[in-house]
């Protein structure tokens, strides 16, 4: 058979990390032919597990593989391509100043008692409030899981699926629904304050809500995007994002999806208004009739496209939205488990080192003086207790996501200055892990610079688009492209910087290609 | 026993005073109550300085509804307008920008920092009162009830979003973006010099425990833009007289009508009987009975302090100690020998006639935010200085001035306490006097007095809880059915027969005046009065 000059695709999903390789299975479900195109030498985008030591692996670039959307898992039968749920999850240790403690169990009621050790009144509230947490969840799964509807241009479908929301907000009865429509527009500090009185359990409670976001807990609007990310929460997969990554593929791959590393797309071929194919940084081109961006937002529009292949309007659209990165990423191979000082119980999965309210505020306010954070705070995992396959036998791995360190740091980032920040975020869990220093075989510190340089992030920005009121739900990343859809026909974005924002959510690609499907694009 | 009034309204400021004469001219028996010997409450002149008269709160007056001003006659009781055509801002580095009610010479002052910004600038104006003209039926009628499944309530909502509906699709992006984004992101969208967006992004902040970094502060830009739109009189001007000036026509009005007004008769608490209000109980112990009891103070301190939480559902007095005031502005008015120059602009010229910012660039006012947020007054704050006399010398002794200077921030909770605040309040005068002098050499040897009033004494003085200049943060989820509390957004309270007026309600505060009125217009309504 003579090979084909020109190969010719359904559709290229330029790509591969979890949204990208979601949105690939699902297209080649439905009998589409799929080209997954990955700049790297390696699949899975920023959940690549890489070896950052030898015989030490990470689970990716994020951590956090309880944020996968059941809805995904369910659509393209992941647990029958290896995945492998954890149905409870790892608590969580709040480690504050001066050694205080608390653990979050998904089991309320044991930590209720935990709470009770601090603060009786908080151990109360927190019953009443998971209580009203659990009314408004429904709600809000619905709208993770389908595509944002503008309600100033629905059509009647939408409108359909609008008033149904409409209805289950109004089901909730006046006062909940009230209460929610109050809360969201809040800071987390003024929601959670007036919650709380322990201030280590209401910054453990917000620190999450806070990633992605350029937003310290007294923002308004950080109660929205906290309920978008902790209300995101399902099963956990065993081996995080990387170990989500592998199982996409394996159903990609089942499903005919074809994939290309060393790939890097250099260009979206557009003629009359709509894309035609991609030419690879290496010369060759690709023709396809859709392209499936999941890459960053601003990078599809403004770096891929011609120059010419957006008007004006829609270019400054592009160029206003916000993706100032503010995580490094910490790797740490262990030659033992985290050990916590008078910790008893099983071992230590998860830690959140946020004090206090202000604590995580003045970490905020480093952003925006383009310094990284002095006392910086930490969201850490060690993943290899759930997989063990990670490190070596009884060694571990610790992923550690620093906040905050801004992608634009005044004067530039340089091996001295991660090297500061890596003693900096040590330090900070020493205290809490007096045996840490002993342990610590190597590290790898992987600066928002860096992460917008390796995984051709725009800003740095794991999310692609900061999370906020603004950048969410039918205008995210902006009101042009808030439907998966682009201004040019048949470019549609499916990343993380598309609804439901996340790097490891994969919602987002699955929706981009429901709704290539049902533009007939696909 | 005299005759029971059908209504009292507790505090003479502008809203109490609106709400007075609204009802009076309704053919109804009012009597106001004021607890100071001047009528006004934060709208209100004084004499401080013999000779030198201050607006000694509120300082401009901007956003009052032309439909009050023609509906009392207020221009026949003697209110009058005087325009500020010109916005300056100083920079430290010995440049400035004035913008000024000409188009043309605005250009071509910014045009000096930023050709396109100068290009956009008549278009983000264009744009801001059209979105103006969206938001104008909210602010003019009562708060729309989304919870209601009354088919009249919900035509309303409906309208609300068909008027979006309308819009092009680019200005409705715009508008949710306005919506929800912070002052400074939002300018962002238009503008890229800082010298240009610094000024323009105090707006947002006046009155807020925010920084203009903070998301939600950017659709109080368009308060900026209301009064233009209506077209009655510019969007920003100082009253004849001081504003106090706006209370007293107000007040006129009332009278005509046949209203009664106390000074120096202070409310110590409301006469609840049986769940429904039955009049006051003064300072003296005097008891005043009235059919209607109207607050026209804070809605925390109408629920906690005048009313008492056995009155009350726990749930609402909850939502009270919850009530965001946060005060976080103070003022300082000065009474000048004669009038020193702005370094980057010499001589006694028309920039110095408007409202003169201290607000050099971006970061300048997120870091006098900072500083509160961590419980310090800014060291170096925004400023915004007014200098009346030199448009109305009524004020001032012939060839002295006043100087009133708006200051923030200046948090109500200082660290060691609010009631710290009288220790701290020569320093506060001290920064705002060296921080001006940096751009007015000489201003300090020019003061004959000052009065410095900080948070704590906008709170013991003038009754504003927490220094609340707004009596309640503007933030979205203190606003429309949510203000003050959700259930009680339409004037109502749970005390039947007591009723609140003042910018704890919708549409909120400013010298806005429809709190008062619509707040009138509902007690009308209701038919109970």
């Amino acid at each position: 058979m003579n090979a084909p000059t020109r190969e010719r695709f359904d559709c290229v999903v330029i790509g591969s990390g979890i949204n990208g390789l979601a949105a690939a299975a699902t297209l080649a479900r439905a009998e589409r032919r799929v080209l997954v195109l990955e700049a790297s030498e390696q699949l899975g985008g920023t959940a690549a597990g890489e070896e950052f030591h030898p015989g030490y692996r990470t689970v990716g670039v994020h951590h956090d593989a309880a944020l996968l959307r059941p809805l995904v898992t369910r659509s393209l039968d992941l647990e029958r391509h290896g995945l492998v749920l954890r149905r409870s999850p790892a608590p969580t240790v709040l480690a504050g100043g001066d050694g205080a403690r608390l653990v979050l169990h998904a089991d309320a009621d044991r930590t209720r008692e935990e709470i009770a050790a601090h603060s009786r009144r908080d151990a109360e509230s927190y019953g009443a409030w998971r209580a009203q947490l659990g009314r408004f969840r429904p709600i809000v799964e619905r709208l993770l899981d389908a595509p944002p509807s503008d309600p100033f241009e629905a059509d009647f479908a939408e409108l359909g699926t609008l008033a149904k929301t409409g209805l289950a907000l109004r089901l909730l009865g006046g006062r909940d629904m009230t209460e929610f429509l109050r809360i969201l527009p809040m800071s987390l500090a003024d929601w959670l304050g007036g919650w709380f009185e322990t201030d280590l359990l209401a910054a453990g409670i917000a620190a999450g809500g806070l990633e992605g976001t350029w937003m310290g807990p007294r923002s308004e609007g950080s109660v929205f995007t906290w309920f978008a990310h902790e209300q995101s929460r399902g099963p956990e997969a065993v081996g995080g994002p990387a170990a989500v990554a592998r199982a996409l593929l394996a159903a990609a791959r089942a499903s005919g999806v074809e994939c290309r590393t060393e790939a890097e797309v250099r260009r979206v071929c557009v003629e009359d208004g709509g894309v035609r194919g991609v030419e690879l940084a290496g010369g060759q081109h690709l023709a396809c009739g859709a392209v499936a961006a999941a890459c960053g937002p601003r990078r599809a529009l403004l770096d891929l496209l011609p120059p010419t292949a957006l008007e004006p309007r829609h270019a400054d659209a592009a160029g206003s939205i916000r993706c100032r990165g503010g995580i490094a990423k910490l790797d740490v191979a262990l030659s033992g488990p985290l050990e916590l000082a008078g910790h008893g119980g099983p071992a230590v999965e998860r830690v959140c080192t946020a004090e206090g309210l202000e604590a995580l505020e003045r970490a905020f306010d480093a952003l925006k003086y383009r310094r990284a954070s002095e006392r910086p705070w930490l969201d850490v995992r060690v993943p290899s207790h759930a997989d063990p396959t990670l490190a070596p036998d009884g060694h571990h791995v610790l992923s550690i996501l620093v906040h905050n360190a801004p992608a634009d740091l005044a004067g530039g980032w340089d091996d001295e200055r991660r090297a500061e920040l890596t003693g900096r975020a040590l330090d900070t869990l020493t205290a809490h892990a007096p045996t840490l220093p002993e342990r610590v075989v190597a590290t790898r510190c992987t600066t928002p610079d860096q992460l917008a340089e390796r995984h051709r992030l725009d800003g740095g920005h794991l999310y692609q688009a900061e999370r906020a009121l603004d950048q969410a739900l039918f205008l995210r990343p902006n009101a042009d492209c808030g439907r998966y859809a682009t201004p040019v026909g048949g470019l549609f974005l499916c990343g993380s910087g598309s609804h439901p924002p996340g790097p490891a959510s994969g919602a987002a690609g699955l929706l981009a290609a429901r709704a290539m499907l049902a533009a007939r694009q696909g | 026993m005299a005759r029971p009034y059908d209504a009292i309204i507790i505090g003479g400021g502008h809203n109490g005073l609106i709400c007075a004469a609204t009802l009076a001219r309704a053919g109804r028996r009012v009597l106001v109550l004021e607890r100071r010997h001047v009528l006004g409450g934060a709208a209100v002149s004084e004499e401080v300085f013999e000779g030198f008269t201050f607006s000694v709160c509120s300082y401009v007056v901007s956003l009052l509804r032309p439909w009050i001003i023609r509906d009392l006659d207020l221009a026949r009781h003697g209110l009058r307008i005087l325009p500020l055509d010109c916005s300056f801002s100083p920079l430290p580095d010995g440049r400035s920008l004035a913008r000024w009610g000409d188009p043309e010479r605005t250009r071509r002052e910014i045009a000096a920092f930023s050709p396109a910004d100068a290009e956009v600038y008549g278009e983000y104006g264009r744009t801001m009162m059209q979105m103006g003209r969206i938001v104008k039926p909210l602010i003019d009628a009562p708060a729309p009830r989304p919870t209601s499944l009354n088919p009249a309530r919900l035509v309303e909502i409906l309208g609300h979003a068909r008027r979006l509906q309308a819009l092009p699709r680019s200005l409705r992006t715009r508008f949710l973006q306005m919506m929800t984004m912070s002052a400074a992101d939002f300018l962002d969208l238009w503008f890229e010099s800082d010298v240009l967006k610094a000024p323009m992004s105090v707006s947002g902040i006046i009155g807020t425990y925010q920084g203009v970094r903070s998301p939600g502060t950017a659709y109080v830009l368009l308060h900026h833009y209301m009064g233009e739109i209506d077209g009655a009189f510019r969007a920003w001007g100082l009253a004849q007289g001081g504003t106090g000036a706006v209370s007293l026509a107000i007040a006129a009005a009332a009278r005509a009508a046949g209203c009664e007004i106390r000074t120096e008769a202070p409310v110590e608490r409301v006469l609840v009987r049986g769940g429904t209000a039955r009049g006051v109980v003064l300072a003296g112990g005097e008891e005043l009975y009235a059919r209607t009891v109207v607050s026209g103070v804070d809605p925390r301190l109408t629920f906690l302090g005048l009313v008492g939480a056995e009155h009350l559902p726990a749930e609402l007095c909850e939502r009270m100690r919850h009530f965001k005031l946060r005060g976080s502005s103070g003022k300082v008015n000065l009474a000048l020998d004669h009038l020193p120059e702005f370094t980057s602009r010499p001589g006694i010229g028309p920039h110095m006639h408007g409202d003169v910012a201290i607000a050099p660039s971006i970061e300048y006012l997120e870091r006098a935010f900072d500083d509160a947020k961590y419980g310090e007054p800014s060291r170096r704050p925004y400023i915004n200085v007014v200098i009346p006399s030199l448009s109305d010398p009524s004020v001032a002794p012939p060839g002295k001035h006043v100087m009133s200077c708006f200051v923030q921030y200046a948090p109500y909770h200082v660290n060691g306490g609010a009631e710290t605040w009288p220790e701290r309040r020569a320093a506060f005068g001290d920064t705002v006097l060296e921080t001006l002098e940096e751009y007015m050499p000489g201003l300090t040897s020019a003061v004959l007095h000052r009065q410095v009033l900080t948070p704590w004494d906008l709170e013991q003085e003038f009754g504003l809880s927490e220094g609340n200049i707004f009596h309640g943060e503007l933030s979205l989820d203190q606003l429309a059915f949510l203000r003050p509390a959700p259930g009680w957004a339409h004037y109502q309270t749970p005390v039947a027969g007591l009723w609140m007026c003042a910018s704890g309600t919708h549409p909120g505060g400013g010298l806005m005046g429809a709190p008062g009125a619509l707040a009138a217009r509902a007690m009308l309504a209701e038919g109970s009065l």
